[in-house]
């Protein structure tokens, strides 16, 4: 059932075996997997069923790191989560990303990927993906042929976009809207009788025993001033990467430093997704190469090619995993601009302002536009267009990047966080060694070669971009001296508190989180039902 | 001794003598000056060069930033002249081809050079330098 906390009675304390926190996709997901269960699961949501800006104001804080997206803008805070933003990108990390790479320092899960295949498989329908296919074998799915690059160079990968079986035309009628676990999955848990969806409750703080090694209950408050608390024998903080540290930082009344954090490890090792653009594409026919790298349809499924860097690279360079994608911009040349607007204009039955200007532009570049006409002419699709090479990856981990919490306070009265986001020199090395492969491969097959961008050949650090992926500041080690969590999930030294989610991640791959933020939550959840029964 | 017989080895030593004198000389020719059948080769392999090149700016712009960048620019370069003529193929078709082999191999070895940003093959930069060079 759903329950919206600004309307309980005042002081209330709701009682429960299984309390998460966090109705996003790590949330959800457990919860789900609890319906029809003797377990009674009270599932926490900050937000209501729709967006509201006093609540996402929650999420606000400040970047000191790196120029970074306004955090408040990288998250939502609401019923479904962030995935109520997502683009749906899902793949599976690979092997190779859960092992350890002595050139990556602290690389290395405490599981494997064949710990994890089995959920995997099971997050499929969950996301609402197709076939469990991400690798070269998806190209039978189509009839083209990919390039043969060297497969001990570059290796395809595919993602797959999680498809909404519930579209939404009023909201975007020609886009193909990914699945929002909270629009999909909120029936499913409102009719679950052992379900308790508590809306507008947010968690301020999670309140231990003295010795600091259970959890007792949580404190909650709404944003217009009721307060309550919820027992459970099980937690499970499911908040994204930025919240689940917070709220460890925040919750110091045992331990001054917070919970879990005796090593000085919750927060630390803040990971995204660096991406940028490393180059272009030239002397090649785009609209070949845009034909075989779009995204593309089977069984009504959507499936994205990319080029991935392969493992032998990666050894041999001492770099990350790393992807590269096609992206097209077209090139603004100031003719075909103002020919542009004089056909528009002309469309609309009226004359362009400044036609003078326009057609002085256009005779200044008439070789420009002739060789846009001719192209065109000739059928092709991407005619005036720089094919810019797009790289995404995997963000080597480093315990200086971090958040903090800030002496600001939110409406709540608790502390906001400060983000310190850092890169390493290997970001650099592993976007050089990917567009060395790239470029000896398009050579090789004759498909044209790579312009360095200028911040490669001059051997500085670009603009890097995130990707709204947070990562790792609860990482999972075998060892409390290295790692938040134990391989079960667990806090280490809490015996009842749990985190899923991202924040877990030790290492981030370069595929987006959320496939295994679901296949993981599947995993943390047959833990509990073994461990709630 | 005769007079026929001193004739006949007379005859015999100018010939010898002139035989060796033109094989010195020869070889003479050949360490200071050059091959002459091999010097045509040079001419040919700078005409096919050239031939290979729809623009005669380009490549000689490329080269001239190739050589500038690589101090072992130029020392690649003549060598690959001394490869290409080794294997005794002057006309413009047969350097495209073995050049051609030869820089796929450079991009299945990944040895590249990067001019101007621009990810090329080594040899494509060698053969571009050899439009100065030669």
């Amino acid at each position: 059932m759903l329950v919206d906390f600004q309307e309980s009675e005042k002081d209330t304390v709701v009682e429960c075996e299984l309390c998460v926190i966090g109705a996003g996709p790590a949330g959800i997901t457990i919860a789900r997997e609890f319906q029809e269960s003797d377990v009674r699961v009270c599932l926490v949501e900050s937000g209501g069923l729709e967006a509201d800006e006093k609540t996402q104001a929650l999420c606000e804080g400040q970047n000191i790191g790196l120029p970074y997206f306004p955090l408040d803008h990288t998250r939502l805070r609401y019923f479904g989560g962030t995935t109520n933003h997502w683009a749906g990108q899902c793949a599976p990390l690979m092997k190779m990303d859960f092992e350890f790479r002595p050139w990556v320092p602290f690389s290395g899960w405490p599981i494997t990927k064949s710990d994890l295949d089995l959920y995997y498989e099971k997050a499929i329908p969950i996301a609402h993906l197709g076939r469990n296919v991400f690798d070269e074998r998806a190209w039978s799915f189509f009839d083209l042929e990919p390039p043969q690059f060297l497969q001990k160079k570059i290796t395809h990968h595919f993602w797959q976009r999680s498809k909404n079986p519930i579209q939404e035309p009023e909201v975007m009628p020609l886009y193909y809207t990914p699945l929002r676990f909270g629009h999909i999955y909120k029936d499913e848990l409102k009719n679950a009788e052992n379900i308790t969806v508590l809306l507008n409750a947010n968690v301020t703080e999670l309140s231990t025993g003295h010795k600091g090694q259970s959890v007792t209950h949580l404190n909650v408050s709404t944003l217009d001033g009721r307060h309550g608390r919820i027992k459970a024998k099980k937690f499970v903080l499911a908040c994204g990467a930025l919240e689940n540290a917070r709220l460890l930082l925040i919750s110091n009344q045992a331990n001054r430093q917070g919970i879990g954090n005796e090593n000085d490890l919750v927060g630390r090792f803040f990971m995204e997704h660096p991406t940028t653009r490393c180059g272009i594409l030239v002397g090649a026919d785009e609209d070949a190469i845009l034909e075989v790298y779009k995204m593309r349809f089977s069984e009504g499924m959507r499936y994205r090619p990319g080029m991935a860097m392969s493992e032998d690279v990666q050894i041999e360079e001492g770099c990350l995993n790393a992807a590269c994608t096609f992206d097209p911009e077209e090139e603004t040349h100031p003719g075909l601009k103002a020919a542009r607007q004089i056909f528009h204009s002309m469309k609309e039955m009226k004359l362009p302002n400044n036609l003078t200007g326009h057609v002085w532009s256009i005779l200044r570049d008439l070789g420009q536009i002739s060789d846009y006409a001719f192209c065109r002419f000739k059928g092709n699709v991407y005619c005036s267009h720089v094919m810019h090479l797009y790289v995404r990856m995997e963000q080597a981990p480093t315990p200086d990047s971090r958040l903090m919490l800030s002496s600001e306070r939110d409406a709540l009265g608790l502390q906001r966080v400060n983000l310190d986001w850092r890169l390493k020199d290997i970001q650099r090395r592993t976007a050089k060694a990917m567009m060395k492969c790239l470029g000896s491969e398009f050579g090789r097959l004759k498909i044209g070669r790579i312009q360095l961008a200028d911040w490669l050949q001059e051997d500085r650090d670009p603009e890097w971009d995130g990707s709204y992926h947070h990562m790792g500041t609860t990482r999972m080690s075998d060892d409390p001296k290295t790692g938040v969590v134990d391989p079960d999930c667990r806090v280490h030294g809490v015996h009842n508190l749990y985190i899923a989610g991202s924040s877990v991640f030790p290492t981030s791959g370069f595929v987006n989180p959320t496939f295994t933020i679901v296949a993981l939550a599947l995993r943390l959840a047959d833990h509990l039902k073994s461990q709630l029964s | 001794m005769t007079r026929r017989q001193f004739v006949f080895v007379a005859t015999l030593m100018a010939t010898v003598g002139w035989a060796k004198a033109s094989f010195w000389k020869r070889r003479f020719e050949e360490v200071l000056l050059g091959d002459p059948t091999q010097e045509g080769v040079t001419m040919d392999l700078r005409n096919s060069l050239n031939g290979i090149f729809s623009n005669a700016e380009a490549p000689r712009l490329l080269g001239e930033r190739y050589l500038n960048d690589y101090p072992d620019g130029r020392t690649g370069s003549l060598a690959l002249a001394e490869y290409l003529r080794q294997t005794g193929v002057p006309t413009s078709e047969g350097v495209k081809r073995m050049l051609a082999q030869k820089c796929e191999s450079d991009f299945y070895r990944g040895d590249l050079v990067s001019i101007d940003g621009v990810l090329l093959a080594r040899t494509e930069a060698e053969a571009c330098a050899l439009t100065i060079l030669l």
